[in-house]
Order: structure tokens, then C-alpha cells, then sequence
């Protein structure tokens, strides 16, 4: 090895941005001046006139304190199992003021190691806050959770081909690990000021959440409940549950994956190649024939076409050390996943 | 020099990027490099703080203060690598490995060796200051390169890009 060799595998160590909890960190340790309102501190007569405001208007008005909801499932030897967040604000009144606020969720692992991640998004601030969570099975039908602040990676990872433009700031503290049952609810506090908070309230069952199924789907939405997937007619997987998107794709083993829309959103990678009619959808890409069965439907209406892409390049993030990638996937995706090259 | 919190934010925002770098390479952990850079800031603060504008530069200051805090946990602890949460695909793609195998060669590194090392290859300091950092002679600075640049040149030989077609 040469020394050009060697600075270049040098180089290949990036050492990780500072976190914002650095410096959030440091201004909380800092000794602070206080400012004081007759008395009390500023901030607690501005947040205290804030929350009455709120709370006058919210009265009036019947606000939900339900500021987004998601859900992940995941199939075990029992049956699926659902891990479902609802983000509440409290009081709920206080979901008047917090409009601009978007939401992220994402949720994997294996049926004895969940995981996922919630996060906050202040679209005037341009700031993210946000936890991971880990649900290690201990039992039946328990389960240790564990929680840790969303880092900038995992924010990117959720945004796919669209540029990150802000800064991920450190969330309130987070709970300290515990035992969790099945139905169980636990709590993680993303906001918290005087008596106003927002948090996402966690719970791991055996049922999808009612809300799943009692809502209108948006048209573009696939549903895969329980899939069977054919490819060129013989049955190479089935799930109980796969959610649901405006993408659905299939990944084939050294192939790479084949994503079906019924919007591309103009992306002339997608090219027209399938159709979905009730519980079925069928589309064929580079003479691979699909075809998906469900037990409900994949979307509303009657025969409706599909747009198709075949991303060979997905191949490329996968290990092959990794035993997932040598096997067919099913998944579904948001909408970036329109945007992939 | 202004020892105010709001000077204090000030200094950090100059200097903090480089400072946390330089922990980690040392530490080989985000949560050690961020309790060491914050604690070097608040130390400024402190009555009993060595530094002395006339003498040091700031930032000359820092980066051996910054040393000294990794040494001390060093001290207390052997663990040097933390782990990086729960393994995914992406994670575990070949680029990750590479990281991971340069970094524990890194890490492998005695003591002397890998504070120069960082400070010349990874933060591009010139050797009068490394060597005013950590308190050395720049020959004894040059030694210590030369050593870390060979034992990790050995270290690293089996991953070199062009390794397969020289065998």
C-alpha cells in the first residue's frame, strides 16, 4: 500500500457532524440570566397567555388533539403484530397554533427486535426533533422498550431523494427503558412548555388500529392486506399485512425491486405496465410477470392502470452478506419513492 | 478574552466542529466527543481555568484540552468503540465496513500516534502546532506520523483497493 492508497482509505472515515444537542447541551449548562415579568419569568407569562388562549378557543371549538397517526406491522408465529402512534397535543386546544407542524414515522425490525422512529417537523423553524425506539421481546407478549434522540441520518433516510434542509435538535428527555404488555400504551414527550405538550402515545396489539380501515383511502393509496405475490405464476410470498402507500414494490434477488404507482407524479421512469382491479393487481416489467391477490381491495374504484419502474439499483444498498437481500420483499413506500433514479 | 456564556456560545461556534471531530477520532464515540467538547467550553468559565490568551491560542488551547479530557476517560474506561445502534442493511453495506475497519485501526493506534495522526491527516494542522498541542518536539511530532502512517499502512494493506491484483 502507497501512501496515495493509504490517505484514501483515510479519507474514507468521515468523522460524524457535531449533534445539535451539543450545543443545546452547552446553553443548557450555561448560567442564564433571568428575566422577570412583575416577579415571575417572561417566558412563563408568555407560554401561561398562550395556553389560556388556546384553551379559551379550543373550548369553544371542539379541537381533536390528534395531530397525525401511523401504524407498522410486522408478522410473527402468532400473527401480525401492530405498533401504532398517535400524536396528541395537550391540551388539545393547542392544536390550533401548531397547523404548520409535519410528521414522520417509520417502523421495522424482526418479530422479536422492532423498531422504529417518530419526528417532528417545524416547517417555520426548519428544526426536527425526534426519538428511535426498540421493542425487544422479553416474553409473551412483552416487551423492553428502549428509547434514544433521532440523529440526522435517520431523518434523511426518511426523506429519501429530497434534500435535507434544516437541523435536528435534541427532544425533551426521554423515557428511561421499561417492560412493556401487548395494549399497553406508553408515551414519548416531543414538546414541552408550562402545561402545553406534544407527545406521541406508542402502543404494540394484535388488532390494526380502527382507524385503519374506517378511513377513506386517498385514490392514489395502494392497500396490501393480506398479499400473495405471484411472479411469472408461481406464489413466491405471502404476508398478512404489507400497509399501504402510493407505491407498492417487489424486490427480486439480484434483480433489484419494481415499483408500481397509480400516480408517477410525472417521472418518466415509470412507464405504463399493469392494472389494479379490486383485490388484485397485475403488472409485468422486462418480461417479469406480477401478480398480487389481497383479501380486501387494493383501491377504490373499478380497473384502473399502473405505472411501473424497474429500479436495478436498489440492488446497490443492499449487503449481500445480509440473508434479506436474497430473498423476494414486498414493501410499501411514500411518495419520494417516485422520485428514485 | 471575554469569559461570558454568550462569549463562550460565540467560541463555540468558531471552534466546536473541528473540536468534536478531533474527540471522536480519539474516542471513537459521538456521546464521549460531546460531553468532552462541551465540558472543555464550560471549563472556560471556571475560576480555576489554565488557559491564558497571552500564551495560547484559543483554539490551540482547546484542541489540548480537548486531549487532555479524552485521556482521562481513557483512564477510566478501555472501551473505546461505541456501538452504533442496530444493524441495517445500509449499515452493513461495505462502505460502513470500510469505516468501521479504518476506525478500529485508528483506534488500534497507540496513544501518541493517533493525536498526531488526527491532527495532521484529518484536521490538516501544521506540525509547529500539533506539536504545541500536545506539548512535543516537532521531530518527535514527525517520528510519530511516520510510525501511525506505517502500522496502519500494515494494518490497512489487506483492504487496499488494489490489493487483489498485486497478489
Amino acid at each position: 500500500m502507497n501512501e496515495t492508497e493509504l490517505n484514501e482509505m483515510l479519507d474514507l472515515l468521515v468523522a460524524p457532524a457535531p449533534p445539535p444537542s451539543l450545543r443545546s447541551g452547552l446553553v443548557a449548562a450555561l448560567p442564564e440570566p433571568r428575566r422577570k415579568v412583575l416577579g415571575v419569568p417572561r417566558r412563563w407569562v408568555l407560554a401561561g397567555g398562550a395556553a389560556a388562549l388556546c384553551a379559551a378557543v379550543g373550548a369553544a371549538l371542539d379541537i381533536s388533539p390528534v395531530q397525525a397517526e401511523f401504524y407498522g406491522a410486522m408478522d410473527t408465529a402468532q400473527g401480525p403484530i401492530y405498533v401504532e402512534t398517535i400524536r396528541l397535543v395537550d391540551p388539545p386546544a393547542a392544536n390550533l397554533k401548531w397547523w404548520f407542524l409535519g410528521s414522520a414515522f417509520s417502523f421495522g425490525g424482526t418479530p422479536t427486535a422492532l423498531h422504529g422512529s417518530g419526528d417532528m417537523h417545524n416547517r417555520f423553524t426548519r428544526t426536527f426533533v425526534g426519538y428511535r425506539y426498540m421493542l425487544d421481546q422479553t416474553g409473551a407478549g412483552e416487551y423492553r422498550v428502549s428509547f434514544s434522540p433521532l440523529d440526522e441520518a435517520t431523518v434523511k433516510k426518511g426523506m429519501g431523494p429530497f434534500k435535507f434542509n434544516g437541523q435536528v435538535v435534541a427532544p425533551p428527555p426521554l423515557p428511561d427503558p421499561s417492560i412493556v404488555q401487548i395494549g399497553e400504551p406508553f408515551q414519548v414527550t416531543l414538546y414541552q412548555n408550562g402545561g402545553e405538550r406534544i407527545y406521541d402515545r406508542i402502543v404494540v396489539s394484535w388488532t390494526a388500529p380502527k382507524w385503519s380501515t374506517r378511513r377513506a383511502q386517498p385514490a392514489a393509496t395502494l392497500r396490501l392486506a393480506g398479499p400473495q405475490v405471484y411472479v411469472n405464476g408461481e406464489l413466491a410470498l405471502t404476508k398478512a399485512d404489507a400497509g399501504s402507500g402510493p407505491v407498492v414494490w417487489v424486490h427480486l434477488p439480484g434483480q433489484g425491486r419494481y415499483l408500481a404507482a397509480l400516480d408517477a407524479q410525472h417521472n418518466p421512469l415509470f412507464v405504463e405496465g399493469g392494472h389494479v382491479n379490486g383485490n388484485v393487481m397485475e403488472f409485468q416489467s422486462g418480461g417479469t410477470q406480477f401478480r398480487i391477490v389481497c383479501n380486501q381491495p387494493i383501491t377504490p374504484g373499478g380497473d384502473r392502470p399502473l405505472y411501473i419502474y424497474h429500479q436495478q439499483s436498489f440492488e446497490a444498498l443492499l449487503d449481500p452478506a445480509n440473508p434479506l437481500s436474497q430473498r423476494t420483499m414486498l414493501g410499501n413506500a411514500g411518495p419520494a419513492s417516485l422520485h428514485v433514479q | 478574552m471575554e469569559r461570558t456564556p454568550a462569549a463562550i456560545l460565540r467560541y463555540f461556534d468558531e471552534h466546536h466542529t473541528p473540536l468534536f471531530r478531533f474527540a471522536w477520532h480519539l474516542t471513537g464515540s459521538v456521546a464521549d466527543a460531546e460531553d468532552i467538547v462541551q465540558e472543555c467550553f464550560l471549563a472556560l468559565l471556571r475560576p480555576d481555568c489554565a488557559f491564558n490568551p497571552s500564551r495560547t491560542e484559543l483554539r490551540t488551547y482547546l484542541f489540548g484540552a480537548v486531549r487532555n479530557q479524552a485521556l482521562k476517560r481513557f483512564a477510566r474506561s478501555a472501551a473505546a468503540v461505541e456501538s452504533q445502534g442496530p444493524p441495517t442493511p445500509e449499515r452493513e453495506c461495505l462502505a460502513a465496513e470500510l469505516q468501521q475497519i479504518v476506525q478500529r485501526a485508528i483506534l488500534r493506534l497507540p496513544e501518541g500516534q493517533r493525536e498526531v495522526l488526527v491532527l495532521a491527516h484529518f484536521e490538516q494542522m501544521p506540525l509547529a502546532e500539533i506539536a504545541e498541542i500536545l506539548e512535543i518536539e516537532i521531530g518527535a511530532v514527525k517520528s510519530r506520523l511516520q510510525r501511525a502512517r506505517a502500522t496502519l499502512r500494515e494494518l490497512l494493506s489487506a483492504y487496499a483497493p488494489n490489493q487483489e491484483r498485486r497478489s
